[in-house]
């Protein structure tokens, strides 16, 4: 049977991670942007699970359980600030979000 | 069990904080007019400091620092002394928030429990992240605090320029934080634990992905600190946040990150490497925060900027590497804290309506209000290091430090921008003190209550006498540091 | 501990004033008890200072420490201070002119709004000046140069509601900073050697040869800034700006003498270095003559003033640069003696000239003349020192001067050079004689040029012109401390008081060469006094237009008896104020100050397009973030 090593647990958590990292620079809409953040802490999530179960050792998971927290609670301030934001000026683009600069 | 009942006493001053943070959520939420609640934050916040306080005993018991919860978490010791700092700092930030939010018409009260109870959080959350000796307390706390950051700079939801503050910090410190974890990834991966005691140093010094790791933790703090490159988002956020707030995250969050950094770099016992690349983002920091202040014409913005500065000079120190370094870190946050917790406060105070800290509409205050100017003033001179304010201690304990580990050029170069900065200091105080108001601007609302009043007594007091006589602090933070960090470099 | 007193009352005396007049508006107008109070503040300490110097004793050198200001394992710093002879003399110079100018203040700035903001101001001043020059170690030298320079600011930007004062308050800050930039590298560069800033440790210790040079350099850059040397002079003429007591303390008699007081403290440095003293030198020389000539052109009182204040500090670096720090001291001395004397003179005329409503710029000297009926005790005591200043013997400047001259002129044995530079001074002793001359002719003496018959102008009061008193009699007397030693004469200050604090380059000469020097100078200085004097006797400003036209070719006659005087016109100072008013403004207007202004001017271009930078957008920050992560790794990974 097929027993994926660590190093391709690794790859496709830096994969994920790369393409979220993509996406928050190319993407206008903030709604968009906060998912690729999320599937950056989900591909860091990837890895500390593959690094425990490949120590065999249980501090890993338990870290992706507070990741998991955190990012709800990222979630919902976002979300909320969205819709402050939505309710301001009806859109969530964020290249019209630019008040202060220079 | 009798470990666990040891570590919840000695936690009693950070559990403390949890209890009243949770119960003040509660009464708030009943009441949500309640006026009380923020003073009960304050006192909250003060009884954790002054149970925390180190106050010295016989065997230098309060010295010691010791890791409790199985290692995760540090008290006593410097722990003590960060405890200490970042609770007054909250309580001196609240002490400005209350009259703020009563200015503003839409506000009033309404959302003052909410800040108080958010405060609280953030202090906690900074507390775990300045005594974490295990890379998972790092996070959480930083994930604490930021959150509750997040919260507060975006609080005045129906404007505009909250709105902004807070989603920029928020987008972009949610991306900083992944990078963050994924350093943290990484290095558990490399060392077999995230605890700086029980990670393998040999296995993890060799590990292709020490660097990586480090790199990318390294990254996430110098976001919190707004080291260049990763400070873009510091001026938006200070332009458009609620002054107090501003006050609070400038200072708070950015000691907290500073002293977590210092025990990490302390804990990986770095290679030169990482002191060489921590000098060059330190020059580049002083060189770009005190360059873009000059051309600023919002005063809030400046301040962000000399924020920024400030980070450089302190990196600064941070890459000497040194027990005098490590040293002049803690004693330049502590004296950066109580100079912009004062600044900030004083611009909360005078802030009008219009929700705007532009040079013209402060031009002249000193012939409306003298002793705000006086006391902007004495900030500003503080901020750019003349004595006898206490900035001048800190910035001469930094390029003292940087010069005795032979960072002779770096130093030069920070005293170079350190005295370029004297320029756009001076150029506030002659706006507030040397030229007329504009005839437009003459009624800004001077709404302020005791309890600010005698913050700001407080901190201004602190800044001038810990500037003539800061022996006391200094012997503290050397006495601190030498029985608990045990670096010997 | 009755010496803590010297250094507490003035700050105390700032504090008090300061402090209560903000927040006790009342107090404002009770002007006589500022004054006394500010007074007091300084007289006191001078008093100390003098029952010091009486019984003063070489083996129990009076020290004390206020506190200790910084205790860490790492480094300490104590606010300590040593009154050895260079300090207490610097001390009694500082307190005891500061204290004649308090009193003057008193009836200059009556009149005035921010009374008891001056007097704070001025008490301060006097606070830093005597931790400047009475501190044991560097630290404490450093704050009090800070500290002056800070009051200088508050005090030049004093009447700040004129915008070009403000800015010249701003511009006298930025170039004192950039001076202080290289004291505080310096004091680094001796922190790591030494381990300490004590000036007895330096010395004990010494430097090693590596650094010294370096080391004596900064301090000498430090030096031009605060004592306004080339290239850094350009501040002190617009520091002007402040109220004229203010130019006569800090401008003249103390501030600007901190950089001489610095090379003089640390002479033991620059014992070893001397490549470095002939620089000083010839900048010294240089300055000199470029200010000497600046100022013929000057029509403004106060600007005469300023330019001949660097001019003298040139004179006083010129003799720090031949090693001989004793007489610069001296000259510091003497100086303070005429050239507080002449600015409060100025400030008499100044204050008369406004008073008469009748001219536009109370300080150009082309609207006065014949003030000599109207103000004479400020006319005799002008005269005096304007005299001193010329180095007409006995008066004090003469002493001093010759001093100077005759010690640069025995360092010619060791270089040539300072043959040369002390040509240059010579040329300026005449220039000094010649242009002091005809401020002093034109302001005082003549016919009046202003409506004097309907706006006759008034002597100042009594508590004016006693201080003005007090420094002419200094000024005629004063050089009597040091009489030339190279005729065998006693000169107690050089030889006696300060050889013990200071350490002096010895070059000896002969007497008979000696003896040409002194004739030399004392040629010089009659020479250009009197001819001065006949040229604008005969050659007033606008009188003689108006005489042209009443009287026509009678007039014309009387004119040819001056074609020698015309010839020389023609031939030596219409080019040379031509040279003067033209070029060497040109030079400092564009070359000096423009490369000070280039620098900012990159600053701030640099700043406007970086911030660009700052987009707004949060998509662009990220981006930046995400290189400055990619840089960071690729340092770390593959370096």
């Amino acid at each position: 049977m097929f027993e994926p090593s660590l190093n391709l647990y690794l790859v496709v958590s830096a994969i994920l991670f790369s393409i979220g990292m993509i996406g928050v620079l190319t993407r206008k809409n903030a709604i968009i942007l906060f998912m690729c953040v999320e599937m950056m802490l989900n591909a860091v999530n990837l890895s500390l699970v593959a690094f425990s179960s490949y120590m065999g050792h249980s501090t890993g998971q338990m870290m992706v359980f507070f990741v998991m927290c955190v990012a709800a609670a990222e979630a919902v301030v976002g979300l909320a600030m969205l819709i402050a934001i939505f309710r301001n000026q009806q859109n969530v683009d964020l290249t019209k979000i630019n008040l202060f600069k220079w | 069990m009798e470990n666990l009942t040891l570590d919840l006493l000695q936690s009693l001053p950070l559990i403390l904080l949890l209890v009243m943070a949770l119960f003040l959520m509660i009464a708030e939420a009943i009441d949500r007019k309640s006026v009380v609640v923020p003073y009960i934050g304050i006192v909250a916040l003060l009884v954790s400091a002054v149970l925390e306080f180190p106050f010295d005993d016989k065997n230098g018991d309060m010295y010691r620092s010791v890791a409790i919860y199985n290692g995760m978490l540090k008290v006593r010791g410097i722990a003590s002394l960060f405890h200490v700092i970042l609770c007054l700092t909250g309580a001196f930030a609240l002490s400005f928030v209350v009259p703020y939010l009563r200015k503003l018409k839409e506000f009033k009260d309404d959302i003052t429990g909410e800040i108080t109870v958010l405060t609280i959080f953030a202090v906690i959350g900074m507390i775990l992240l300045a005594n974490a000796n295990d890379l998972i307390i790092t996070f959480i706390g930083l994930e604490t605090m930021s959150v509750c950051l997040y919260i507060m700079a975006g609080s005045l939801k129906t404007r505009k320029e909250s709105n902004e503050a807070g989603i920029k910090y928020f987008l972009l410190g949610a991306f900083a934080s992944a990078f963050l974890l994924y350093g943290i990834a990484l290095i558990y991966g490399a060392s077999g634990s995230t605890n700086y005691n029980k990670m393998n140093m040999a296995l993890l010094q060799n590990s292709p992905l020490f660097f990586a790791g480090t790199g990318l933790i390294l990254v996430g703090f110098l976001f919190k600190i707004s080291a260049f490159p990763f400070h873009f988002w510091a001026p938006d956020v200070y332009q458009g946040a609620p002054t107090p707030m501003v006050g609070f995250m400038a200072t708070a969050s950015k000691s907290a990150s500073f002293w977590g950094l210092m025990l990490f770099i302390v804990a990986m016992s770095t290679v030169p490497k990482l002191n060489t690349l921590l000098q060059i983002i330190a020059v580049l920091t002083m060189i770009w925060g005190n360059f873009m202040a000059i051309r600023q014409t919002n005063l809030k913005r400046v301040l962000a900027y000399s924020s920024v500065a400030h980070a450089g000079y302190v990196l600064l120190a941070m890459a000497s590497h040194s027990n005098m370094g490590f040293q002049a870190v803690v004693f330049y946050m502590i004296a950066y804290t109580l100079m912009n917790l004062a600044t900030f406060g004083v611009i909360s105070l005078i802030e009008g309506e219009k929700f705007s800290t532009n040079a013209k509409e402060l031009q002249g205050l000193y012939y409306q209000k003298p002793a705000y100017a006086i006391i902007l003033s004495m900030c500003m001179l503080a901020l750019s290091g003349i004595p006898p304010f206490i900035g001048f201690i800190g910035k001469y304990q930094v390029f003292a430090a940087a010069i005795k580990a032979d960072m002779v050029v770096p130093a030069i170069i920070g005293i170079i921008t350190s005295v370029v900065s004297a320029f756009y200091y001076l150029s506030v105080i002659r706006r507030i003190c040397f030229i007329k108001p504009d005839e437009k601007y003459l009624h800004t609302p001077f709404v302020a209550d005791g309890l600010s009043y005698t913050a700001l007594g407080i901190l201004v007091f602190a800044i001038v006498v810990l500037g003539c006589y800061p022996s006391p602090v200094l012997n503290l933070v050397n006495k601190l540091y030498l029985y608990s960090v045990a670096f010997i470099g | 501990m009755i010496e803590a007193f010297i250094i507490l009352l003035p700050l105390f005396g700032a504090v008090l004033i300061g402090l209560t007049g903000l927040f006790a508006p009342a107090f404002r107008s009770q002007k006589n008890l500022i004054g006394i109070i500010a007074s007091a503040a300084v007289f006191i300490p001078f008093f100390i200072l003098l029952s010091k110097f009486l019984g003063f004793d070489t083996g129990n050198i009076p020290q004390f420490t206020l506190w200790n200001w910084i205790e860490s394992h790492t480094f300490q710093v104590k606010f300590a201070y040593r009154l050895d002879q260079l300090s207490l003399l610097m001390g009694m110079i500082v307190t005891g002119i500061g204290g004649l100018i308090h009193l003057y203040s008193i009836g200059y700035m009556h009149k005035d709004e921010g009374f008891y903001k001056y007097f704070a101001y001025l008490n301060l001043f006097i606070f830093a000046m005597n931790n400047l020059v009475m501190g044991d170690n560097l630290v404490v030298l450093f704050l009090g140069w800070e500290g002056v320079g800070v009051c200088s600011y508050l005090l030049i930007g004093f009447w700040y509601e004129k915008k070009a004062y403000s800015q010249a308050a701003v511009k006298a800050f930025v170039m004192n900073r950039i001076g202080d930039f290289a004291v505080l590298v310096a004091l680094f560069m001796i922190f790591r050697e030494v381990g300490s800033l004590n000036f007895v440790d330096i010395q004990q210790k010494g430097l090693s040869t590596d650094i010294v040079g370096w080391v004596a350099l900064l301090l000498f850059i430090g030096a031009t800034g605060k004592s306004a040397q080339i290239p850094l002079f350009t501040w002190l003429p617009d520091a002007m700006a402040g109220p004229t007591p203010v130019s006569a303390l800090i401008h003249a008699a103390t501030m600007v003498t901190a950089g001489i007081y610095l090379i003089a403290k640390m002479s033991f440095i620059y014992v070893l270095t001397p490549q470095v003293n002939l620089l000083i030198a010839g900048i010294g020389a240089v300055t000199a003559i470029f200010a000497a000539s600046t100022a013929i052109a000057q029509n403004d009182i106060k600007k005469v003033l300023a330019y001949s204040t660097v001019s003298q500090l040139g004179f006083m670096f010129l003799a720090l640069g031949a090693g001989a720090y004793t007489t610069a001291i001296f000259h510091v001395m003497t100086h303070a003696f005429f050239k507080a004397c002449l600015f409060l003179g100025s400030g008499s005329v100044i204050h008369a000239m406004e008073h008469t409503h009748a001219v536009e710029d109370p300080q150009d000297i082309r609207t006065m003349g014949g003030l000599a009926r109207y103000m004479p005790a400020t006319r005799t005591t002008f005269w005096i020192s304007t005299l001193a200043i010329a180095g007409i013997p006995p008066l004090a400047g003469f002493f001093s001067k010759d001093e100077i001259l005759g010690k640069a002129f025995a360092a010619g044995h060791e270089h040539a050079l300072y043959y040369f530079f002390w040509l240059i001074a010579i040329i300026t002793a005449l220039l000094t004689a010649f242009y002091m001359t005809r401020l002093a002719y034109l302001t005082f003496e003549g016919k009046p040029r202003f409506d004097a018959e309907h706006h006759p102008p008034h002597e100042s009061p009594a508590i004016m012109t006693i201080p003005l008193w007090i420094l002419a009699v200094l000024a005629i007397i004063g050089g009597f401390l040091g009489l030339p030693e190279g005729l065998h004469l006693p000169n107690w200050i050089g030889e006696h008081w300060l050889r013990p604090a200071t350490h002096n380059i010895v070059h000896h000469t002969d007497m008979t060469v000696e003896i040409v020097l002194i004739a030399v100078s004392v040629l010089i200085g009659v020479f250009g006094v009197l001819y001065a004097r006949n040229l604008y006797r005969s050659k007033g400003l606008e009188v003689d237009t108006q005489l042209d036209r009443s009287f026509g070719k009678f007039y014309k006659v009387w004119q040819r008896k001056y074609y020698i005087d015309e010839l020389y016109e023609s031939l030596f100072i219409e080019p040379y104020t031509r040279l003067s008013r033209g070029w060497l403004r040109w030079i400092e207007d564009n070359v000096i100050d423009g490369a000070v202004k280039a620098i900012s001017k990159v600053i701030e271009l640099f700043a406007e397009y970086t911030r660009r930078l700052q987009t707004g957008q949060v998509s662009n920050y990220a981006l930046y973030m995400v290189l400055g992560m990619l840089i960071i790794l690729s340092y770390l990974m593959f370096n």
